[in-house]
């Protein structure tokens, strides 16, 4: 039974340093998984049979040389085999340019995939940043990476944890550079590829919330003008092209209301502003999923997790999450389409 | 003579057009808190007038007289200061014969306070636009106590749940910030937190200084704050023996302090503080007035005026505030 109507996820692997191959076998395990999707990894067949033997999960590995070869059967990871890390040189817990080499390949694999129509979405596991660029490859993470292989530039980061969901107008820069990137361009970006995104995530028609940048929103001009002058025009602009947009709301509550269900979405206008929020609520069962791609591409929220890594006890949650997001946003797209 | 272990609390009504007069009568009729005596200092008719509108019987002994009040031994009591002003009462806006009765009663208040006669002050929530001490109008609180108490370098810091917060630039904007982030305010910012954490009991306490930027500017990657002022603060502190951390991503702070890994946080802006406070469920947030001649709190929340006057205010956040007051009466060092 391959149920050809689910979607095909494409599942990357991570660092192989690090936590993410065990926490792959335990996450398939799962029975709601695989009727979700199918799952493909895009990894290492050694290091993930390794996996098993920490975990001791149910099921086995199975390496395939190309997607036509996948059967999708319970019990069984299949994995695209890349063979490119050498068991035997690996240190679990350590930095190392081979596992960031090889955690670059299996992106550019499944983004190759998912671009070509092969699978219907990737789902990422965890990298470390300092490994990819020991190894060369100069990203300040996934999200760098990923536009650049899919040739887009205006992305934008989403966290999702539970009803919370925060986009962010950015994320990997200075504070002082975060304020200069408050205009009404790059906001109305953010809220129209939000929009889109919550759309995909099942909500016909997404209510979304935009915070302020100053404390009580600048309070009138008191405490900073960013919100007169750039934000609340670029949500009047949004609602004339017909978004549910409301705001500027003062940015210490905004995102308490929103996990309340008071909105759908909310939009952070900068990187600790969105992260403070949501790692209040427990990172354990947040999904990172990047706007803007041609491709859907969810995430674990989680980093490699070195200090776990070969002791079978990293948590699949947040993997769990990401599938399952990615799937319901195939479906949805589908169905849009 | 004051007795250590049941201080002498001077509460304040504060704004009386707001829910202050309610919340502290609730405070009264539902049994104050252990271990201290309440000094109540205000007009005594609006008292009445408070107590009546709740429907409660006003027995408590009124003075005239601080020092009779104070060898009285009346759990609470009233220190009448004769301001009149029960027209006023729940009246649900500002008012500036209000704001000067407000005024007037925290800063008759803490100088009772330095002067030993009261052992803490908790007064009751104003609001800034009718901060009057005669003619005279203050842009907040803290300034005036600035002024009125000879203390230029007071300073207001949080209490929220077990974490003390002191935050460098609270109502700023944000574009402003980093102009604040100097190794001196830093250093300051920590040993504040140092004092009053030890004033309050805690043994040696851990305090965490938050970055500026995300991922505490990975290494000058994405601003350099960390590097230039904020790293060299925490030295600094280092070698005058406190137990400081950081800078932590502002993203994690607060997630580990509540785990118990920190005592005290230094905030770099208001919404890296208040985020999550609220996202943790804090609503009953004291304020505490550090580097000041006399111990001073007051409740986080203003005066409510949408609910003035209907008898439904909740009086936690007041309670929580002199039970605050009173701990640290308790532990204050010997002068």
């Amino acid at each position: 039974m391959s149920g050809k109507g689910k979607a095909l996820l494409a599942i990357t692997m991570g660092d192989a340093a690090g936590s993410g191959p065990e926490i792959i076998t335990k996450a398939l395990a799962e029975p709601e998984v695989r009727k979700l999707c199918r799952p493909l990894v895009i990894g290492d067949a050694a290091a993930m049979k390794e996996a098993f033997t920490f975990t001791r999960a149910p099921g086995q590995v199975k390496a395939i040389a190309k997607l036509a070869d996948a059967r999708f059967q319970d019990g069984i990871i299949e994995v695209i085999d890349l063979h490119n890390i050498q068991l035997d040189r690996l240190t679990r817990g350590r930095v190392d340019p081979m596992a960031g080499k090889a955690a670059y390949e299996y992106i550019k694999i499944g983004t190759e995939m998912a671009l070509a129509g092969e699978a219907d979405a990737i789902v990422t596991s965890a990298i470390n940043k300092e490994a990819l660029n020991k190894a060369g490859y100069h990203y300040d993470g996934h999200t760098q990476l990923l536009a650049e292989l899919c040739g887009v530039k205006d992305v934008a980061m989403m966290l999702v944890t539970g009803k919370l969901r925060v986009s962010h107008v950015s994320t990997h820069v200075s504070l002082k550079t975060a304020i200069e990137r408050v205009r009404p361009p790059r906001i109305l970006t953010v809220l129209r590829l939000t929009n889109e995104a919550v759309k995909q995530m099942g909500i016909a028609e997404p209510k979304i919330a935009v915070s302020g940048l100053n404390p009580h929103s600048g309070e009138g001009g008191l405490f900073g003008d960013e919100e007169i002058k750039y934000i609340a025009p670029a949500i009047e602009e949004a609602k004339q092209q017909g978004l549910n947009v409301v705001g500027p709301l003062p940015p210490d509550s905004v995102f308490l209301r929103t996990n309340e269900g008071q909105f759908d979405a909310a939009i952070a206008m900068y990187h600790d502003q969105g992260h403070i929020a949501v790692k209040m609520l427990g990172i354990t069962f947040g999904v990172n999923v990047t706007l803007g791609l041609p491709i859907i591409r969810t995430s674990v929220d989680h980093g490699t997790n070195f200090g776990k890594a070969g002791k079978g006890t990293a948590d699949p949650t947040s993997l769990i999450e990401a599938i399952k997001l990615a799937s319901v946003m195939v479906q949805n797209r589908k169905r849009v389409a | 003579m004051m007795d250590r272990d049941n201080p002498l609390i001077a509460v304040t009504p504060g704004d009386i057009t707001g829910i202050g007069p309610e919340i502290l009568v609730k405070v009264i009729t539902e049994g104050p808190p252990e271990n201290c005596r309440l000094l109540v200092v205000g007009d005594a008719g609006v008292l009445r007038a408070s107590f009546a509108a709740l429907g409660k019987k006003f027995d408590l002994p009124v003075f005239q007289k601080i020092e009779a009040a104070a060898a009285s031994g009346a759990r609470v009591m009233v220190l009448d200061l004769a301001q009149g002003g029960r027209e006023l009462l729940a009246l649900a806006r500002p008012h500036p014969e209000a704001g000067r009765m407000a005024a007037e009663a925290l800063v008759q208040s803490a100088k009772w306070a330095r002067e030993g006669k009261v052992d803490a002050v908790v007064f009751g929530p104003l609001v800034k636009e009718t901060l009057y001490l005669g003619r005279k109008k203050y842009n907040d609180e803290t300034e005036m106590m600035r002024e009125q108490l000879a203390a230029p370098l007071m300073k207001s810091i949080a209490k929220i749940g077990g974490i003390f917060r002191v935050t460098i630039a609270e109502h700023v904007p944000l574009q402003r910030i980093p102009e604040f982030i100097t190794r001196e305010n830093v250093l300051e910012a920590i040993e504040i937190l140092q004092e009053a954490l030890t004033m309050y009991g805690v043994k040696s306490p851990r305090i965490a200084v938050a970055a500026l930027n995300p991922h505490a500017g990975e290494g000058g990657l994405v601003g350099r704050e960390e590097i230039d002022h904020i790293a060299p603060a925490i030295g600094e502190a280092k070698k005058k023996g406190i137990d400081v951390y950081g800078p932590v991503p502002a993203d994690t702070v607060y997630v580990r302090a509540f785990q118990g890994q920190f005592d005290g946080v230094v905030n770099m802006y208001h919404d890296q503080a208040n985020i999550a406070m609220k996202m943790a469920g804090f609503g009953e947030i004291v304020i505490i007035f550090a580097r000041s001649p006399a111990i001073i709190t007051t409740p986080s929340h203003g005066p409510a005026y949408g609910k003035a006057g209907k008898g439904t205010a909740d009086p936690g956040n007041l309670r929580a505030t002199i039970e605050v007051a009173a701990s640290l009466a308790r532990h204050r060092p010997v002068r």
